[in-house]
């Protein structure tokens, strides 16, 4: 083969390719931004981890609660993960939001909980200031700029998966497995053992957090959300309280804050709303939707 | 640096660039520094051995070739073959008896003055071991020429494409080609990215995501029913096949691009209608050097039993084949399925044949495709052996295989993208098995088709890839 004819098809099969892996990848962007709520405005904002994921249907809220709202969950993110995600909303967002849902749960203050790779979890917008400063104190120099020059390779299998959804509208929680309370048996004889971390630092990110939420929002909503009671009685009881007095003093600070606590009997005491210990299934989700509907109801939200 | 690393992915085009950028008669001391540069980034400590096995076979083969006593021939064969063994069955043997005598020592309230030793098994020592060995013989029976120039001998024993999981080569085929390295020719360039594209979609796509299905069920035998086993247990043999077939077209198409043909590993394997067919597709490099310094030189010590002869020299080869896999029951056991289905197939072989013909069987598409599956089976049956890390759990398996049954457990993201690309590898090999590829986009004669074949595999791997760990099956071997 003649080097000129090489080089040609080089040259067009490298035009082609970054011709397709931009607009692959701006379509991704556009799913997940319309998954997330993202770049759009917003009466509502709910933010969380994989628990708040499962536990709210985002269709099932505006449509009980007549408001537009952002869902910007994701699984596996800690406190300081939560953090960026607030910056990366609030600038991303056109106009102001009304209400912030902010998911507190016993392992937020935790020092353990954190993922090496997490910063994966927000490659998609790694163009975005707030973002880009994240990713890139997250990973070194090879990475970031791979990821920065080939766009498609930002994305993996349960990204495209969000994407589709957000072009979908699809929030249900698919989970159908309720559980096996057999296999918790042993969880029984750890009654009141497991810790509950209070990091002091993290408490501060919280209170930076929450600050950022009043700040940006009219209101801010801190939803504990449920544990199935087994699991639930095995924290030791006076760190537990120490956990949810740091929340309540929060929450009780300013009237702009309103706090739910959603580990009330009716759910957690019911194996059947939870599709593991810590993670509702799709009826938990149901019921957890209604309760959040009620809450908002009740205080004029 | 493995394949699918970031630092190989920069250092391979440089590589290709600075060797047709450098004269030709420096391009082999190029690959020879470039092949310990490799191997320095995965196994800095190890490339001592590496090279005493170099050096090793170098001196040995030279002296085979210059004495004219048969005797001492046999002498240097024997020697260096037990000097390169020693460290292969040390790092991997070792820790296993060591282990074996202390608990029965400690079992009789004895004390065994040795303590417990865990070495890492120095990455590709098997493979170079088998180039080295193979080279060692070939020259004693006078099928090559020992090579004079040391560079050259090192360079075949540790070219970095195929020092860590092969295609095991042999001399006869390396040597000429490292001492007549190829202009700089665009074909060669773009036929080796093909293999490497294949191979990273089948590692990446097809490997990977199977992985971490398949070890979710097996590193909990306990927690899965009977229908989970099954479906993890089918799926296994696929897993092992895009990831060392995978492994094998990077380092097929890596050598290609430097215009160094490398032999196929594997040819469709999953259409194999016998076992004897199987083995004849499967690990092609490593069972022909095992039919070649294994099997024949046994079968011919045992040739005056015949039939039987063979038939203990089979089974023997798949034993020490099963042993050299792991010093594990397990393995012992799947060499010792694979030598009886063999030797049943070789006793059987001529009656099968007689009713074949009888009734026009071999043009039968039913026929085929029923012994297409009977293969596979017999092949996933032992191949739970090579899974399960002892016989208990294998058998285990096997018992709830048979008896309990239930819904599986089936991660649906996971098994959807890699079943997908599962399709394409089989789409790929039943076009050439028995379309002779006609239907082939990346060979296609129109450079569109190919183009778009290309990109396709292109975004499938970067988007659809796993790239969380990466590390291939056979290094552990």
């Amino acid at each position: 083969m003649k080097f000129t004819t090489w080089l040609k098809r080089a040259v067009v099969f490298l035009v082609l390719f970054f011709v397709i892996d931009f607009a692959i990848s701006e379509a991704m962007l556009k799913g997940l931004n319309r998954y997330f709520g993202l770049h759009s405005q917003s009466d509502m904002f709910i933010n969380g981890s994989s628990m708040a994921m499962a536990g709210f249907d985002k269709t099932n809220l505006e449509h009980s609660l007549h408001k537009k709202i952002a869902f910007y969950t994701r699984t596996g993110v800690s406190l300081q993960d939560r953090s960026a995600m607030l910056h990366h909303y609030f600038d991303a967002s056109t106009a102001t939001t009304d209400i912030a849902v902010f998911e507190v749960n016993p392992l937020l203050f935790s020092k353990k909980f954190t993922a090496a790779n997490v910063y994966m979890l927000f490659l998609p917008f790694i163009d975005e200031p707030s973002m880009s400063d994240f990713v890139r104190s997250n990973t070194d120099a090879k990475e970031f700029w791979i990821r920065k020059f080939i766009r498609c390779s930002r994305y993996n299998t349960d990204m495209i998966a969000l994407a589709i959804k957000g072009y979908t509208g699809n929030y249900e929680n698919q989970k159908n497995l309720v559980l096996d309370l057999n296999a918790l048996e042993g969880l029984k004889s750890e009654a009141n053992t497991v810790k509950v971390e209070l990091d002091p630092q993290k408490i501060k990110l919280f209170k930076d957090c929450v600050a950022l939420m009043k700040q940006h929002c009219n209101k801010v909503i801190l939803v504990n959300m449920p544990v199935f009671v087994t699991k639930l009685r095995t924290f030791k009881t006076d760190e537990y309280q120490e956990y949810m007095d740091v929340v309540q003093q929060v929450a009780s600070a300013s009237g702009q804050i309103h706090f739910l606590d959603l580990n009330q009997p009716d759910i957690i005491d019911n194996a059947s709303y939870f599709s593991d210990p810590l993670h509702l299934n799709a009826s938990g989700q149901v019921e957890v939707t209604k309760a959040m509907t009620q809450f908002m109801e009740k205080n004029n939200l | 640096m493995i394949f699918t690393s970031l630092n190989f992915l920069l250092f391979f085009p440089a590589l290709v660039i600075l060797y047709y950028l450098t004269p030709k008669s420096w391009r082999a001391v190029l690959l020879f520094v470039a092949s310990i540069l490799f191997y320095l980034n995965i196994s800095p400590i190890y490339l001592i051995l590496l090279l005493s096995v170099c050096t090793s076979t170098y001196l040995f083969t030279l002296a085979i070739e210059k004495t004219p006593d048969e005797n001492k021939k046999q002498f240097y064969k024997i020697t260096n073959i037990v000097l390169i063994l020693l460290p292969l069955l040390f790092f991997k043997y070792f820790s296993v008896i060591n282990n074996g005598i202390l608990e029965t020592m400690s079992q009789k309230g004895l004390h065994w003055p040795l303590p417990e030793m865990k070495f890492l098994l120095p990455v590709g020592i098997s493979f170079y071991t088998f180039v080295a060995i193979g080279y060692t013989i070939d020259v004693y029976n006078e099928e090559v020429k020992a090579e004079k120039n040391f560079g050259i001998v090192a360079l075949f024993i540790s070219f970095f494409p195929l020092i860590l999981s092969g295609p095991i080569e042999r001399a006869g085929k390396m040597i000429p080609q490292f001492k007549k390295l190829p202009n700089l020719d665009f074909g060669h360039i773009a036929a080796g990215m093909q293999f490497m594209l294949w191979g990273y979609f089948m590692k990446l796509v097809v490997a990977d995501r199977l992985g971490v299905y398949i070890s979710m069920v097996f590193n909990s035998v306990p927690n899965h029913n009977g229908t989970t086993l099954f479906i993890a247990s089918g799926l296994y043999p696929m897993q092992i096949y895009t990831d060392l077939g995978g492994y094998s077209l990077i380092a097929i198409g890596t050598a290609k691009a430097m215009g160094i043909d490398v032999m196929q590993n594997f040819r469709r394997p999953f259409l194999a209608t016998s076992m004897a067919d199987l083995w004849r597709r499967w690990h092609i490099s490593l069972i022909t050097w095992m039919t070649d310094y294994i099997f024949t030189p046994l079968a011919f010590s045992f040739r005056r039993h015949k039939m039987r002869g063979t038939i203990i020299a089979l089974f023997l080869t798949f034993l020490i084949s099963g042993i050299w896999h792991g010093a594990n029951w397990t393995f012992v056991v799947w060499g010792a399925l694979q030598g009886i289905y063999l030797s049943i197939e070789t006793l059987t072989q001529k009656r099968k044949t007689e009713f074949e013909q009888r009734y026009n069987l071999k043009d039968k598409g039913w026929y085929i495709f029923l012994a297409i599956c009977v293969t596979y089976l017999l092949f996933t049956a032992s191949q739970i052996f090579g899974v399960a890390p002892d016989v208990e759990t294998a058998l285990i398996i096997f018992k709830k295989i048979f008896t309990q049954h239930g819904s599986p457990y089936l991660d649906f993201t996971t098994l959807f993208f890699a079943l997908l690309g599962l399709a394409v590898v089989l789409g790929k090999d039943i076009n050439e098995e028995f379309f002779n590829n006609r239907y082939g986009l990346l060979s296609s004669n129109y450079y569109w088709v190919r183009c778009s074949g290309y990109l396709l595999m292109l975004f499938c791997i970067i988007l659809f890839g796993v790239y969380s760990d990466g590390s291939f099956i056979y290094f552990q071997f």
